[in-house]
């Protein structure tokens, strides 16, 4: 069963993802900020990444800036940003990180899920 | 004359022949016609003149000092400069009068002469050649002086609005993405358990249905909250919500506030105490609202993991006194001035979701209420706020009479 990882702060919100991605099948981990979120891909190396950019400790933008810099071994990672922060300035900002995707709340669970499936499938023939 | 330029304007007066050019009958009257006509002509000139010879005996005078005591042809440099003293109520008390008369004395270069009062002198001098005499040009510089600093305050005005312009547009920016970041958090909670709704609706699931939809009712809340912040604060800003004082039943909103807050909120413990206040207070209920539900969602907001509230009131002599105490982040104390700013967050705010409103708010309608407010917080080990509000209106000038105007009901 392929692992994601879900980093947001905001518990409401993280409660439904934890649900939504149960029921699509994947095992879900939890994070509530940037931080916790880059000892948990360390530790646990999830096989995608659902991330918020507003975060206390690490931001979602941090964490993803972290990991591309520091440690390459994740480039093929998936990383999906899950952000409110919905201006086009914020998302051209994150581009610049090579998101697998970036969507904005609210979310149509279909739509994440489609994005879930496509971003390990790339993720998958990336490591191959 | 106090030196007024503008006398040069009414060109040769009569009579001026004979007092300017006392001493010069020798010339011939073309001669005397030419230089009556050259010092009319010089009296338009903003600048006046002195023409002394190697004696320092006065020679010629412009026209500016046409009828001036003491400027006679003959007089004495001494004699003229008190002359001049007198024009310009100058006495020997002034601080520009020794100045002014040390430039006499050399009667070399130029000067400026600045008076506390406004008056502004500059002096030119000027040798003749052949060392023949000085000639001394003076100008009343007041008025270009009062013209300039007029200017520069218009300037500077300009300048102050501009900023304040820029920081207008700076906040509106600031207040669009937060608005569009703050209420987009509890649209998706809401959007995601609609989405999840209708899935549990197919399996029948009544638990997890009623779950979602007090979720959904939580996140309203929260919208709704944050909306009549962001219009209450522009009716602030623009004077149309004004105190309506009532019977208000104070012990009672903070009880239902309070159990309102608990309901969204379960995992908090909020403790209040409102034993010593009377039945009736009179203050604005719809206000007093708005105060208790910023104060209390922040110290559940910001109480961390284990939010434990405190929810306190009294009377103190003309004031109700309201305390909200949580055991959360804290306010550092550099910041502690600031956040009753529009918009400002303090550090320690960061992660939690929130406006920068709802303090601006609380402090303005405190304000209404003619009280005050205190906060008391340490880092790390929580924050109180305390505020003071006025029972009447008749002290301290805060009345709830002025601007019904506004039409706005409360």
């Amino acid at each position: 069963m392929k692992s994601v990882l879900i980093i947001e702060d905001e518990l409401g919100l993280r409660d439904l993802l934890v649900d939504e991605i149960s029921a699509a099948g994947y095992r879900p981990l939890i994070a509530s900020n940037g931080q916790e979120g880059l000892d948990t891909i360390l530790s646990k190396e999830p096989d995608l990444v659902i991330c918020d950019r507003a975060m206390p400790h690490m931001s979602g933008f941090e964490l993803l800036r972290r990991l591309r810099g520091t440690f390459p071994q994740y480039r093929d990672l998936p990383f999906i940003f899950l952000t409110a922060l919905a201006d086009e300035r914020d998302k051209i900002a994150a581009e610049e990180l090579t998101p697998s995707a970036y969507l904005t709340k609210p979310v149509d669970f279909k739509l994440l899920q489609t994005t879930i499936s496509r971003a390990i499938s790339q993720g998958d023939r990336a490591r191959a | 004359m106090k030196h007024t330029m503008s006398q040069g304007k009414n060109a040769a007066p009569e009579g001026a022949k004979t007092e300017a050019f006392q001493g010069l009958s020798a010339l011939n009257d073309a001669d005397s016609q030419m230089l009556v006509d050259l010092q009319a002509g010089l009296a338009r000139n903003r600048e006046a003149y002195l023409l002394f010879d190697t004696d320092r005996r006065l020679k010629l005078a412009s026209l500016h000092y046409n009828g001036v005591a003491g400027m006679a042809v003959g007089a004495s440099a001494e004699a003229v400069f008190e002359s001049l003293m007198r024009e310009n109520n100058l006495t020997a008390n002034d601080p520009i009068y020794s100045d002014m008369k040390q430039f006499w004395n050399h009667m070399d270069g130029q000067a400026v002469f600045v008076q506390d009062k406004g008056l502004v002198l500059r002096m030119r001098a000027e040798g003749l050649p052949g060392g023949r005499g000085t000639m001394l040009f003076i100008s009343d510089m007041t008025k270009a002086r009062r013209q300039e600093q007029a200017l520069a305050d218009k300037t500077w005005e300009l300048e102050q609005a501009l900023i304040k312009e820029r920081e207008a547009n700076q906040l509106q920016r600031q207040f669009i993405a937060m608005v569009s970041h703050e209420f987009r958090t509890p649209l998706s909670i809401i959007d995601g358990n609609a989405q999840l709704i209708d899935r549990h609706v197919l399996k029948g699931d009544t638990e997890q249905i009623s779950k979602r939809s007090r979720t959904i009712r939580s996140a309203v809340s929260r919208l709704i909250q944050m909306m009549e912040g962001v219009l209450s604060s522009n009716l602030l800003r623009t004077g149309q919500i004004q105190i309506k004082r009532q019977d208000c039943d104070l012990a009672g909103l903070i009880e239902n506030l309070c159990a309102e807050q608990r309901e969204l909120s379960p995992h908090n413990s909020i403790h209040v105490d409102v034993s010593e206040l009377p039945p009736v207070l009179p203050l604005d209920p719809k206000l007093m609202t708005q105060i208790i539900t910023n104060l209390l969602s922040n110290a559940v907001k910001y109480g961390r993991d284990n939010p434990m509230v405190h929810v306190r009131s009294w009377i103190h002599d003309d004031f109700a006194v309201l305390q909200v105490g949580d055991n959360g982040v804290g306010i550092p104390d550099e910041e502690k001035y600031k956040i009753f700013d529009r918009f400002y967050r303090a550090s320690t705010s960061s992660g939690v979701t929130g406006t920068g409103i709802g303090l601006s708010l609380v402090r303005e309608m405190v304000d209404l209420h003619g009280g005050r407010i205190e906060v008391n917080s340490v880092v790390g080990n929580g924050t109180t706020f305390t505020i003071y509000l006025r029972l009447s209106d008749n002290v301290g000038g805060q009345s709830g009479e002025i601007g019904s105007k506004s039409g706005i009901e409360h």
